[in-house]
Order: C-alpha cells, then structure tokens, then sequence
C-alpha cells in the first residue's frame, strides 16, 4: 500500500487553502455585489420620492380609484381592484347607479365561451323581453347546458368550482338548506346535536364565502356557531335558519352547473378541440361575411345546438330537462324552480304579452313548521 | 355616595346597553322583506344586468334584498314604487323606466298600516340658496364625460342609497356590546320586540355619527373636486388633493373616524351640508372673517388662537411654487441629498474595494499593538470605543427611533396599502399617536440626558487643561471632545474619498470615533432638536397657537416630515450597513453590545486609537508617533 508522502499531503493541503481562499473571496465580492445592488437602489428609490414629492399632487387611489361609469370595463373588473371600494364601510356605488351593489358579475374564468374573447360574462342582449332574465343564469348556468347539443335527458349536469374549474359537490348554501329541512336528532342527544352544528356552521360559512361574503349567511353561521346545540336556541335558530337562508338562493354558489362529459366526468366548459378554429374567427372576425363567417362560427361551435334550449324546458314539472332533485337542490327549492307560476310568467313574457307580477308569489319559505 | 354614583353609573350603562343591543340584535335578525310588489323576486338576482353593445354601457338591475330584509338604511322600508312608477315597473317587460325624482313624495309604511307622506322636495330649496345650485350642478361638464344619464336627478353626484353607519366604531360604548346582549330581553318580552321601535333607533343610533366616514366623504367631494376640467371651469385647486396631504387628510386615509371631514370646516354649525357656501360668501364658515372660528369650534380645536386658521388644511406644496413652505421643502430636499449622498457615495466605494479585490489591512505593527493590548486587561478596557452608558443610550436611542417610525412614516406615506396595516397593527391611528407622541417625549429626555454627560465630560476636561495652565482651556476642552468635527477630519474625509476612488494609495486612519461617525453623531444631534421642537409644536397646536403664527404648523409639517425621512433613510440605509451588514461586522457589530470593536476595523479605521492606548500603557515611546497616523 502507497501511502502519501509528507509533500504530497502539504500540496493537497495547499491547494485546498487556495481553493478555500478562492470561494472566500468570491463570496465576499457577490455579497459586496449585492449590498451595492441594494443601497444604489433604496438611496435612488428616495432621492426619487424626494424629488417627485414636489412634482406630483395625485389623489391617491383610494378616494379616485372608484368607477366612475357603469361600462364595459367594469365587467373585466373584479370589485377588489377599485382601491377606493376596499377602504370603505360602505363604499359608494359607482355614479349613476343609486342602489347599493357590493359586487356585479365576473367573468367566469373557466368558461372557453368569455374566456376565447368571443362572449361577454352577459352574453345576452338582443331581446329586450328576456335578454336581463336569460343572463340572470349566467351565475350559476354555464352556456352550453342550454346551448351545446346532447341527448341525455334529463341533462348530465355536474357543478364545477368556480375557483379552479374543477367538479365538485353541490354548493354548500344548498347542503346547508337540505339540513335544516331535514329532522334534527333529539335536542338530548348531544353528540348528534354538536355533529349537526358542526356541519351547519362550515357549510354556511362555504355558502358565505361562494356567494361573495354577505353579511348576512355569515352572521347566521355566527350565530349557530355562537349558541349551544343542545339549547333551546338553537332549536329557534334552526327554525329562523329555513326562514333566512333561501332569501339568498340568487344564484350565487361559487360554482355553475355545466354539462357532464360522460367520458372523464369533468364539465364541460368549452366545445371540444375548437383551438384552432377560435383563433381563425377571431383573426378574421372583422372581415369575414355571409358563408365565410357562417362556416367559421361552424368550426367553432361544433356541438351547438339548433336551437338553444327554452326557459320552460327546464321549469316545469313536466320531464324537466334539469332534475334539480340530483344536482343537489332539496326539494323544496327545486319545487320552487319548476313551480307553474314562474312557468307562465316566463312563457308569457316571451310571447311578448306584457304581464303584470302578481303579488301572491312573495318568496316565503316553504315550511315554518317546528321539526318533530 | 361613592355606592350611589356606581349605581348610577350601573343603570346610565344598563341604559345604554339595552340601547346599543336593541340595535345590534335587529342587525343580525332577518325580518319581514318590505317588497309590496314583489320585484326583489326578480331582481335579487345579481346576473339580472345586461351589457348595451352599442354604447358599451352596462345596466344593473340588482337590488341587494338584505337592504330591506335587515333594514339596512332609512330607505330600506320603501317599496320600490314609492320612488320608481307604478305604471312603468309593474308590467314585466319594464317600459321604459323614468329617472327617478328625489323630491317626489313617498310613503313611508309602518307596522301598523299607518302610512306617512315624506318628501325631500325642501332640500331643493336649500341647494338654491347654496355654492352648488341645481343649475350648477345641471351644466356640469366632466373630464371623462357625462356621468349621470340624462334627466337623472344630480342628487346622484353626492348620493346612494343610504345605510346606517355602525355606530360601534366611533362610539365606545357600542363597540362592547354585541348582536346576543339582546337575548337577556327574551325573557319577559317572550314577543318580538315592534319593528318599528327597532328601526328608529338604528336610524337614531346611526345618525350620532356623520353619514359617511372622513375618507368616503373624501370620495363623495372627489368626484366633482378632483375633476381637471370642473377645476378648470370654475377656476378652483384639486381641493381634494390638498385635503389629503393635510394632517386631517392623511388620518382619514388611515382610516381614522374622528378627523376632521370636509363637512367639518364647510358646513357652519347648526346647518346642514345642502346649504353650503362658497368661500367668498361671508357667511360661509369659511369665509377668511370666519375661518378662525370655524376651526375654534367645540369639537375641534376650542381653545386656539385665532392664528391657527392660517394652517393650511388646502396646502398642496407641488402647486404653491414660490411659497415660503415650498422653499422650505425645496431646502429640505437639497439638505437631504446633499448630506446623504456624499455618506452613500462613501459605503458604495468601500463595497467597490471589496468587488474589484482591493484590499487594506492596515499596518501590520498596529496590528501587533492592538493584539497586545487586547491581551492587556488595561489595554482591553481603553480600546472599547464605546462605554456602558453609551451603549446603554444607543440602544434606547434604537427602541425610540423604530416605534417613532414605525407610529409616523404611515402619516406620511398615508396613501400606502402598508401605512394602513401598520396603523391597524398598533390598534388604530389613536393609539399608534399616543405611542408616537410618548416615544418622542422620551427621545427627549434622552438627548437631555446625554447633553448632560457630555456636558460633564466637557467640563471635567475644561478644569484638567485649566489646572494644567491652559489658558484656553474651555474652547481646548470643548473642541476636544470626542465627537467634535475637526477641520482634520474633513481632510482625511478628502484622502479617505481620494483613495477610495484609487487617487491615493494610502488610506487615512482615524482615532476613536471616524468622521462618517461624527457625522451621524451630528445628524442625530441636530435631528431629535428639529424634530423634537416641531413635533411639540404640532402636538400642542392649540397652546402653540397663542404663541406663534398659524403658518408655523404648515412650516412645522413640512420641517418634521424631511427631517424624519432624511433620519430614516440615514439610519435605515447607511447606519444599518455599518453595524449589521457590512462585511466586517456581520451580522452585528458587537461594539454595540461589548464596546469592542472588530479587530480588522480597529486596526484599518482606528490605529490611531491603539497607538494612543499603547503609548498610554507604555507600549510605544510618548514621542514617537506612528508615522502612518
């Protein structure tokens, strides 16, 4: 065995001190580096404030940054970008528009039809008698359950997050409703009680959050959570929970019902394989006319229905074509939505009869009746 | 007695109690929805809009039910055809909807079926009578364009719908309550308690506080004040844009709601917001004959001279060119840049040495001093640079200077998201001054204290020189002192800047303290008097008033804000270099804790103080100094 003489050992050690010396000093200049980086860039930071504080007198965004006009640019807007909405109690409508509105509707992130650059979040515009009621469903409707072509009847409907895009279970303001329908355990039987509670609180504060924060469904989540379950309290809160919560069915989940594709059970948000085709329109949207834009429109709605689906195909109690039932609507909401009434006001307002709102549909809720 | 008044007390707070939980609870409490006509059926919905593709306008039909379901605001028991008519919203499709008229009269419904008629076809009268005439208002011309539809009543340039304020945020008392004190209630009143009873204390309890927070107001005036081109037309400032660097101003951004508003100043007392004057009006409460009074109201500043009314709430500094506060500023600002810049010029070539490899160590027999001396208990103890009570000092001069700037730079940078956060982080704008102003009353009496030791040290030198037959022993000893700039200094400050720009070969050496170090020294010196002085000023602005000009609080202002930025970026950029980040100390300098100085440091920047010990302790021949010195 060759061991390393006493020179062989002294070389490697040196050149391992050089090495050591060598990154040492590296280190040093890049931190060195980086501290002139750094102090260049805060002193030129506030010499430029300096100077600029005599050079500017703009209003800060918080008392400007409000919408000054109701157009367009406000529905590719989320509320949160106007500063001046987010440092107020109450913040201001924008002119113009007197009532309150905490929010107005954003575009669905997920949907290809607004998405492509094609559609607006309100999509309708052309019939004066409809057009404000058909995009009152574009909060809780993607496009293509009423316009994509399918055979499956009643509709293969699944709701997608209107977060990630992704499918999930059906919104929690509907769950929540669904329990406090159904019979509560037995004031008595604690575990049961705490476990009701438990799931009341977390689903309306879910409901709360998809439906943008109202005061309102997160009080009454408060509340639930603030009293004890087995009290008589809660009990009454149960009772006032079936009275409140459907005065906030407005269409506002957090997540739309859109067709299922039956092959990956994923909605299905766009018309398939239509990339390309969506680029081509919108390339020669301006120019292209009669048949030239005809076929181009073709390519890109390839699962288009003929004729969109009709208010009444859906809310009637007739072989509806959504079965509320499975989408997750208990049923005393789903009976609301196919009710008779809604059914000839709409049929009648779209045969352009002018009708008169009667005042017996007041929403109420449907039962009020102490659970047994 | 004493039993009595804490009874009484008890039954003023169970009173007020009752009154705050009244309200709370029909906060929480979903109730009867006022919708005669049932058009919330409909238009509860928010998708209920559609977008004009012609004119690109977008038309919400939204109404948010809670307004009437929980009684959100005075307007929140009228059905939608008290205001909008009949005729034209009761058939679905709508006709064509009428712009609403505020002055038409509506009936306001009560629980008992009783209705009352209730207009605001007076407030017309009062806006005639007013600086913003209907007509006024009519031939509005706005840089972006018209912002009202046509015929839509011009009520909507300062007005929404109304809501009640939470009355908790300024009220302490109501901010201990919450929504459940009224379940004690329950028990005898086993019925709802009347709505109607409810709904007029929320109206009440909402009016103890204005309508609008300071900042919304802001918003509601910005509008029309804000716009260049109303400005133009009625030859007026961004009035706005001066509000909000004001004191007032900048608290309203910080969400402070207790400032002063812009209704506070233009609205006289005992009037109302629609009568309004212009400032030219003598009887405006801003009138130039009524100004001092107006800010020398009850509320505000009782017992003021009359000369604060030349504070400057308006003042916008990028407008007032010529003024004796824009030239203030302006001298600030060279001040700041021309003491700053040469120390940042400094730091930036020492980290150019270190980037491009070249290197000092100091003088290798100095090293060999300092390590003897280091090792000499004596020698160890005269070459710490820095003794207990200073160390002391500079670390509760370190706690006061962060809370101070920590508790001010929100006020001056109002408008940052951060400043907000910060201010909330300390529990709101009030508390975050209290600490301000209590810090700066400390880094007072600190500087105090100091002056005082130096002041000792001063004469203890004075009385040895004198008693050692100097006859100038007062200005020998005071121009001795340790922290004393010497023209020396500022010519080793030139060879330090000579060598570092590679003009000279030989960098210079310092004694105990280094001129970069005498002049941070000076700055803190100069500083806690400048800002210390001008703070007390704005802090007792109503004594101070009696005894200098209201101008002195805009000259104040201005004065405390650069000094402290030139403060913050002094110590915030360079000093924390110094002693945290450059690479002979990091990542702290232990001087700052020991006294010790970093042996590389000592030798290359402070041979001259080694040489001095080592001659002291017989190291080194008293008349042999060292040549590189």
């Amino acid at each position: 065995m060759n061991l390393p003489d006493d020179a062989a050992i002294a070389d490697a050690t040196k050149s391992r001190s050089r090495w050591y010396q060598a990154a040492r000093k590296n280190i040093a200049r890049g931190y060195a580096t980086f501290l002139m980086a750094l102090i260049l860039y805060l002193t030129l930071s506030a010499v430029w404030y300096l100077l600029t504080s005599l050079a500017s007198s703009k209003v800060p965004g918080q008392i400007t940054d409000i919408p000054a006009k109701m157009d367009r640019t406000m529905l590719d807007t989320e509320r949160a970008a106007w500063r001046g909405f987010e440092v107020s109690d109450n913040p201001r409508t924008p002119l113009a528009h007197y009532h309150r509105v905490d929010g107005w509707i954003q575009p669905d992130k997920f949907s290809g039809c607004t998405q492509a650059g094609c559609h607006a979040p309100l999509p309708h515009s052309k019939r004066k008698e409809v057009r404000a009621f058909l995009n009152m469903h574009a909060t809780s409707l993607h496009c293509g359950v009423c316009h994509m072509q399918t055979e499956k009847q009643p509709l293969e409907l699944v709701w997608y997050d209107l977060a990630n895009g992704e499918s999930r279970s059906s919104p929690a303001i509907l769950e929540a409703y669904g329990l406090l329908l159904s019979s509560p355990p037995k004031s008595d039987n604690e575990p049961a009680m705490m476990s009701l509670q438990e799931k009341l609180v977390g689903l309306l504060q879910s409901a709360a959050t998809g439906a943008g924060n109202p005061p309102a469904i997160q009080e009454l989540a408060d509340h639930f959570a603030a009293v004890r379950a087995t009290s008589e309290a809660f009990g009454k809160l149960l009772l006032a929970g079936r009275e409140a919560l459907p005065k906030h069915f407005r269409g506002e989940y957090g997540a739309k019902l859109a067709l299922r594709d039956s092959a990956t059970g994923q909605p299905m948000l766009a018309h398939p394989k239509t990339e390309s085709a969506v680029r081509a329109f919108l390339d020669r949207r301006d120019s292209a006319g009669g048949e030239d834009r005809k076929a181009l429109l073709d390519a890109v709605h390839p699962l288009k229905r003929p004729k969109a689906l009709h208010c009444s195909d859906c809310h009637t109690l007739d072989r509806s074509l959504v079965d509320f039932g499975k989408a997750g609507y208990p049923a005393a909401r789903a009976d609301a939505l196919k009710s008779p009434i809604i059914v000839r006001m709409i049929e009648s307002i779209n045969e352009g009869r002018p009708m008169h709102l009667p005042e017996f549909i007041r929403p109420t809720s449907p039962t009020t009746s102490t659970p047994k | 007695m004493a039993r009595m008044g804490r009874t009484v007390n008890r039954t003023t707070m169970a009173r007020a109690t009752m009154l705050i939980a009244l309200i709370g609870l029909v906060w929480t409490l979903p109730v009867r929805a006022d919708d005669p006509d049932n058009c919330l059926l409909c238009h509860q919905y928010r998708g209920l809009s559609r977008l004009d593709t012609d004119t690109s306008r977008l038309h919400l039909f939204f109404t948010d039910p809670d307004y009437s379901n929980h009684r959100r605001g005075p307007h929140a028991r009228l059905g939608c055809t008290d205001c909008h008519v009949r005729a034209e919203v009761s058939v679905i499709p709508h006709q064509t909807v009428t712009p609403v008229d505020c002055a038409r009269a509506c009936h306001l419904g009560s629980q008992s079926g009783i209705a009352r008629e209730f207009s605001h076809a007076h407030v017309k009268g009062m806006l005639q009578d007013s600086a913003h005439k209907p007509d006024t208002l009519l031939n509005l011309q706005f840089n972006k364009g018209p912002l009202l539809s046509p015929e839509q009543a011009n009520c909507l340039y300062c007005h929404d719908e109304p809501v009640f304020r939470d009355p908790s945020n300024t009220i302490p008392i109501a901010a201990m309550q919450s929504g459940r004190t009224f379940d004690r209630c329950d028990v005898c009143h086993t019925d709802t308690v009347p709505l109607d009873v409810v709904y007029y204390l929320r109206h009440v309890a909402s009016r103890l506080v204005p309508a609008r927070p300071p900042l919304e107001l802001a918003q509601v005036c910005a509008v029309c004040h804000s716009d260049p081109l109303i400005n133009k037309t009625h030859e007026m400032k961004d009035s706005v844009a001066g509000f909000v660097r004001s004191f007032h101003g900048k608290a309203a951004l910080l969400g402070d709601q207790s400032t002063a508003n812009c209704l506070s100043c233009h609205v006289s007392a005992g009037d109302n917001a629609h009568r309004m004057l212009g400032r030219n009006d003598p009887k405006s409460s801003v009138n130039p004959v009524r100004l001092a009074d107006s800010c020398r109201s009850t509320e505000c500043h009782p017992g003021a001279d009359k000369s604060i009314a030349a504070t400057a709430v308006h003042l916008d500094l990028p407008t007032e060119h010529g003024s004796m506060e824009y030239l203030l500023a302006v001298t600030f600002i060279v001040l700041t840049i021309l003491t700053f810049g040469p120390s940042a010029l400094l730091v930036l070539l020492e980290l150019f040495q270190i980037v491009v490899g070249r290197e000092h160590h100091g003088d290798g027999k100095v090293r060999d001093l300092a390590t003897r001396l280091m090792a000499d208990p004596r020698g160890r103890e005269r070459l710490k640079r820095f003794k207990p009570r200073h160390r002391v000092q500079h670390w509760i001069l370190t706690i006061l200077f962060t809370l101070l700037v920590l508790t001010g730079f929100p006020m001056k940078f109002a408008d940052r998201t951060w400043a907000a956060m910060l201010v909330q982080m300390f529990g709101g704008l009030q508390v975050a001054r209290v600490i301000h102003h209590w810090s700066g009353i400390f880094l007072v009496i600190g500087f105090i204290g100091h002056m005082v030791d130096v002041f000792f040290v001063f004469l203890a030198q004075a009385r040895s020189l004198i008693s050692a037959g100097h006859k100038d022993g007062y200005t020998k000893a005071f121009t001795s002192l340790p922290m004393w700039i010497s023209p020396t200094d500022v010519k080793k400050t030139f060879q330090l800047l000579a060598c570092l720009m590679f003009l000279r070969k030989e960098r210079p050496t310092f004694g105990r303290f280094s001129p970069a170090e005498k002049f941070e020294y000076l700055g803190v010196f100069w500083g806690t008097m400048l800002l210390g002085i001008t703070g007390a000023i704005l802090w007792g602005e109503q004594y101070m008033s009696h005894l200098v000009g209201g101008r002195i609080f805009n000259l104040s202002t201005i004065a405390h804000t650069y000094e402290a930025f030139l403060a913050v970026i002094h110590v915030g950029i360079l000093h924390i270099y110094n002693v945290i980040l450059a690479p002979r100390v990091f990542p702290l300098s232990p001087a700052t804790i020991t006294g010790h100085t970093p042996m590389d440091k000592l030798v290359e920047e402070h041979s001259e103080l080694v040489e001095e010990v080592a001659r002291d302790l017989g190291l080194l021949p008293q008349e042999a100094p060292h040549e590189s010195a």
